[in-house]
């Protein structure tokens, strides 16, 4: 479905389970080779400043979109997302939380550290598939990335 | 005044003299001057011409002076009448002044206390003698100064009755609260002074303490409680997303009969179904905990950290790991098998936290730390980053991926500790270092070997 540039993303999950929804879902937009999966919020940080595991540039490669869950270990999410938003170089990529929380305060939260996006996880797998499939469409196939 | 032989002449000063000295008044000269005139009229009748006298004329002087005689007793009766009252007035200003329910200092322009009713000097615990002359600043706490300098300067400035509540220094005993009024006056030679009325507001203000500490508590209590919902809606949510989303693949896969994907699928729903029954197996734990049930019982560090290593000891052998126990005598007070809880969780945490240690070893000690005994559960696992530390203690945290359970374990210890009076808190030089809880319990006794 969609023709020349990869689009890498970072997904920034603890549940493996969801990891694995996350990905059967966007199966169908032909990237799920192109998902990145860490584990906890400090994980995603030392991915994006190549520290540690991640050190070489080629084999972690900038990602186009972040997908961020809130509730991570060590690190969590709105964290991860204020020091993504306050790095010069890092606060251009377009960051998507996705997390079961509707809680009203981690909404306006994430919205004010710069999340681009929220979507709740829903309940029912129906509308989970739907929801992915949106997000695919919306991020994969029509989103023009710097 | 009972002969005739009396000399009238001197009856007049005599009488006047008491009068002037109590009445003072008009009605005093008036008296004198009608005393001073009789008795020039009585000298043009002196006593070598007393033979001389008509009897009509000593019969009319003999009535003059029984009338000014009875003037004379009627007047001293008035003056004992009015020196009564004047006690009674000196014992109602002694007990509406002295004895009042407050305070009360009457302060020079410079704040010296220039009067002191009694009951101030009481509540100073000093003879009023020593009040008087000192600046009331000399009876303000110094850490209250700055509210009284305040206060001092608000009244200067506005001229208006000031109030301020700050704590004042009683002799030989703590400090009390009072509420200090102080209203502007003039002093008899117009001088400026400021009327101060204290009253002791210790009780109320030790009421408004424990008012403060209770809705602290309360605070605490609801924050928790917020977080607490927080994390169980969370916590619960994500399994249940993960059961409803994989019984979908699962019914799409069945029917495409996929069998690789059937059995990942049904092994994604019963993790999460796992996961869910042990989390709320452990919300209702913890909900217990908070709820001290047990009677408090002195019981010895040994006793309890056995138990709890009987609980952990399959996993304890399955990793292979050393547990070492300090010998010292070590008296704990607390809820028994609460307590065992405490030690049950932190060695399973410990073990849980080996990664690939080959020599994986626990200790288990207690150590003085600033005069205060600290028991400590140290592990040579995986250790902590300083950096996530803070996040240990929180419900439903887990700081890795690698380890089981649900995040409530230390959440849990953390609980127990505070409900015993005590703290709890992580060393751990960072990844790879070993990790050691340390903790304090009220009442935790050393005794000497």
């Amino acid at each position: 479905m969609i023709k020349g540039h990869p689009i890498i993303i970072l997904l920034v999950e603890d549940d493996l389970a969801h990891v694995e929804i996350v990905r059967r879902n966007l199966r169908d937009f032909r990237v799920a080779n192109r998902i990145i999966h860490v584990e906890d919020g400090q994980a995603a940080l030392d991915y994006l400043y190549h520290r540690d595991a991640y050190a070489d540039p080629k084999a972690s490669p900038r990602p186009h979109l972040i997908l961020l869950d809130l509730r991570l270990p060590k690190v969590d999410g709105l964290e991860v997302l204020l020091r993504i938003k306050k790095d010069a170089d890092l606060k251009s990529i377009p960051t998507v939380i996705l997390t079961t929380s509707s809680t009203e305060s981690d909404v306006a939260r994430a919205y004010e550290n710069g999340a681009g996006s929220y979507l709740v996880k829903p309940v029912d797998f129906e509308k989970f598939a739907k929801l992915m499939e949106a997000f695919g469409f919306y991020w994969l196939a029509w989103n023009k990335y710097p | 005044m009972k002969t005739k032989d009396d000399r009238p002449g001197d009856a007049a000063p005599s009488a006047s003299s008491p009068l002037r000295q109590g009445s003072g008044g008009q009605a005093g000269q008036a008296l004198r001057r009608q005393a001073e005139e009789m008795a020039r009229e009585n000298a043009a009748q002196s006593p070598e011409n007393l033979e001389a006298l008509s009897s009509e004329e000593t019969r009319h002087l003999l009535h003059e002076l029984r009338v000014h005689q009875i003037e004379l007793e009627m007047q001293n009766e008035e003056l004992r009448r009015a020196q009564e009252e004047l006690e009674t007035a000196r014992a109602r200003y002694f007990d509406l002044y002295d004895l009042a329910p407050a305070g009360y200092f009457v302060l020079s322009e410079k704040g010296l206390i220039q009067e002191a009713n009694l009951r101030a000097a009481t509540m100073f615990g000093t003879p009023r003698g020593e009040l008087l002359k000192s600046a009331l600043t000399h009876l303000i706490v110094p850490e209250d100064q700055d509210i009284y300098y305040r206060h001092r300067n608000q009244f200067f400035k506005t001229g208006e009755p000031q109030v301020c509540e700050l704590r004042l220094v009683k002799k030989d005993d703590a400090p009390f609260w009072a509420r200090v009024e102080a209203t502007g006056a003039q002093s008899a030679d117009g001088a400026p002074i400021c009327r101060v009325v204290l009253s002791d507001i210790t009780e109320r203000k030790r009421a408004e303490e424990e008012i403060l500490q209770k809705t602290k508590e309360l605070q605490e209590i609801n924050e928790e409680l917020t977080r607490f919902t927080y994390a169980v809606s969370h916590d619960l949510k994500s399994p249940l997303v993960t059961i409803q989303t994989f019984l979908g693949h699962l019914a799409q896969d069945l029917g495409s009969q996929k069998t690789a994907l059937i059995e990942k699928d049904l092994g994604y729903i019963r993790n999460a179904a796992d996961q869910m029954s042990k989390l709320l197996a452990e919300l209702l734990e913890l909900s217990r905990v908070g709820r001290r049930v047990n009677p408090l019982v002195e019981v010895p560090l040994q006793e309890v950290v056995n138990e709890a290593l009987d609980l952990v000891a399959g996993r304890i052998a399955e990793r292979g790991v050393t547990v070492k126990v300090t010998k010292e005598p070590v008296q704990l007070t607390g809820d028994r098998p609460r307590l065992v809880e405490v030690f049950q969780n932190l060695v399973d945490n410990a073990v849980k936290c080996m990664g690939d240690e080959p020599a994986p070893c626990v200790e288990i000690g207690v150590d003085e730390v600033g005069g205060e005994t600290v028991l400590f559960v140290r592990d040579n696992g995986i250790g902590i980053d300083p950096q996530h530390q803070t996040k240990l203690f929180g419900m439903f945290e887990k700081l890795d991926h690698g380890t089981e359970g649900t995040g409530i374990g230390l959440a849990l210890v953390k609980r127990i500790v505070d409900v015993h009076g005590g703290r709890i808190w992580v060393e751990s030089e960072g990844p790879g270092k070993g990790t050691t809880f340390r903790l304090t319990l009220a009442e935790t006794k050393r005794k000497p070997a």
